[in-house]
């Protein structure tokens, strides 16, 4: 079991934020100055600077989050919730990034993403959400986001409210308010694997 | 310091690898191939081989620990089991490794899948370092790693080995090249031409005009880079000259166009068209010139010693 969880527990962090790249050609030249160097002698082929890359990130996320909150009734309750949301996002880069298979997060990103929560402890019906996505690279390795939407039960009408998402790399605090459910506030962790087609600027 | 255990039936799989010495060669492989390489810190020569020696030291540890933990749910673990795999494990990664580095099939293979790898000869100097990883599985002793810690070292050590090197520094640009025959004869003067700057904004070329005569004068009267969908003039062109013999004078030829929107569009081909007035006769040089990726890749996964140099003339070392 503590084997189990440690796996899961790596799984999340080496796949929250970690890319497939694919790079497109689009815009490739790099930025050159055209003013002549003073001396003749320095008219040698010279290096562009990098415009550094935008990225369109498509992700599935699976999330568990776990919590407490206080229901209709004024109870006091703890909550659970298990599902999977799906996110796009436009993302920035300072530099260029690689093709390959690692760690490069976009120095900044806004999107927005849907979620489906099939299993939650205080309801039977299903949660859907809807949330708009900003995200920022917070020294160099983690990416810290905040995500504001709405949140709503299809099979019980008239249930539904806010919800806000903060997260930090794998980890994620959510506070939601359902009319005809409570409030509740949860932490979890998500396991986050992203596609990133990338093209520079 | 103990050594983790390698001749007990019960012990640990990973034990090998849960041991301060082997992780803190997973993690200078990591510091090295995403922070030091590039960095200007380290010297390139230096960070190129440390990778290999880090990787050839921890790579034969985490193949064995794959190894044993096999072994391990096949109901086997004697000490002559795992010293055989112990072995195997090293001699793999040595025959792998020099494959990498001398056969170009092999070498190519790997590249395709995880990235640059130099087919460099001089890189099997590092290979004295599965050496140390045998003697490192060999007098392993007294396992006491925790399954959640050995889970742990094997998916930092997987990471560190499929993770190529960062290739922020390895970007390559598109370029305008010459594919005119040179130096060309314009009456008494030879004229050379090279790019020297290709972006977003524009392109610039230098023009080095020379001669082995007495009073031969020039005269640019004309530059302009033609593309598919407009001709672009040069910004300035250069004061007419007297040139003498062994005294060449250069001039900048700069053309201002927006070069994004040329690549994104396919206008990749060019001509340069040059009007001289050379001792007071005409002359017309139209040389061709392309827009391309050097080794045709956008991004080259090169490692930085590897990069090619850009010579005077244009062309790629």
């Amino acid at each position: 079991m503590r084997r189990a969880r440690a796996l899961v527990l790596a799984s999340a962090l080496a796949t929250s934020g970690c890319f497939w790249h694919h790079r497109l050609d689009t815009n490739a030249p790099g930025h050159v100055s055209l003013e002549p160097p003073a001396n003749p002698e320095a008219y040698v082929p010279d290096q562009p600077r990098g415009p550094g890359d935008q990225s369109l990130l498509l992700s599935g996320r699976a999330f568990l989050g776990g919590g407490a909150g206080v229901d209709q009734t004024g109870t006091f309750r703890g909550s659970v919730t298990v599902g999977a949301e799906a996110i796009a996002l436009y993302g920035l880069y300072d530099r260029s990034v690689t093709e390959s298979f690692w760690c490069l997060f976009p120095a900044r990103a806004v999107g927005a993403g849907f979620g489906w929560s099939p299993l939650q402890s205080w309801s039977s019906n299903p949660r859907l959400h809807a949330e708009l996505h900003g995200r920022l690279l917070w020294g160099q390795v983690v990416m810290l986001g905040l995500a504001l939407g709405w949140a709503w039960e299809p099979g019980a009408p008239g249930v539904s409210g806010p919800q806000a998402t903060a997260s930090a790399g794998p980890l994620f605090l959510r506070g939601s308010y359902l009319r005809g459910r409570g409030t509740t506030v949860q932490i979890g962790f998500n396991v986050e694997p992203v596609l990133a087609l990338v093209w520079s600027r | 310091m103990p050594i983790p255990a390698l001749d007990s039936k019960t012990s640990a799989w990973a034990g090998p690898l849960c041991h301060p010495v082997p992780l803190a060669a997973v993690l200078a492989l990591v510091v090295n191939d995403h922070l030091l390489k590039g960095s200007g810190l380290v010297p390139g020569s230096v960070t190129g081989k440390l990778s290999d020696v880090a990787g050839l030291f921890f790579f034969p540890v985490l193949l064995a620990a794959v190894g044993f933990a096999l072994l391990r749910r096949a109901g086997a673990g004697e000490p002559r089991h795992r010293r055989a795999i112990s072995v195997g494990a090293v001699a793999a990664t040595a025959a792998a490794f020099a494959a990498l580095k001398l056969w170009p099939a092999f070498n190519a293979l790997v590249e395709r899948a995880w990235g640059a790898n130099a087919l460099d000869a001089t890189d099997l100097l590092a290979l004295p370092a599965v050496v140390l990883a045998g003697a490192w599985l060999w007098r392993a002793r007294r396992p006491s790693a925790p399954g959640g810690l050995q889970v742990a070292a094997i998916l930092a050590a997987v990471l560190a080995s499929a993770a190529t090197s960062r290739s922020y520094e390895t970007r390559v640009f598109p370029r305008w090249e010459i594919l005119a025959p040179q130096p060309h004869a314009a009456g008494c003067a030879t004229a050379t031409a090279w790019n020297v700057r290709s972006g977003k904004e524009g392109a610039a070329f230098a023009l080095e005009l020379s001669t082995d005569q007495q009073g031969c004068a020039v005269e640019l009267r004309g530059a302009e880079l033609r593309l598919r969908s407009r001709a672009v003039a040069a910004d300035v062109l250069p004061p007419a000259m007297e040139l003498a013999p062994g005294a060449a004078r250069r001039a900048w030829l700069a053309f201002r166009f927006d070069g994004d929107r040329a690549w994104n569009a396919g206008e990749r081909a060019a001509t340069l068209e040059l009007s001289f007035l050379v001792a007071g006769q005409p002359y017309q040089w139209s040389l061709a010139v392309e827009n391309r990726l050097p080794g045709g890749k956008l991004i080259g996964d090169m490692r930085e010693r590897d990069r090619p140099r850009l010579l005077p003339d244009g062309g790629v070392e």
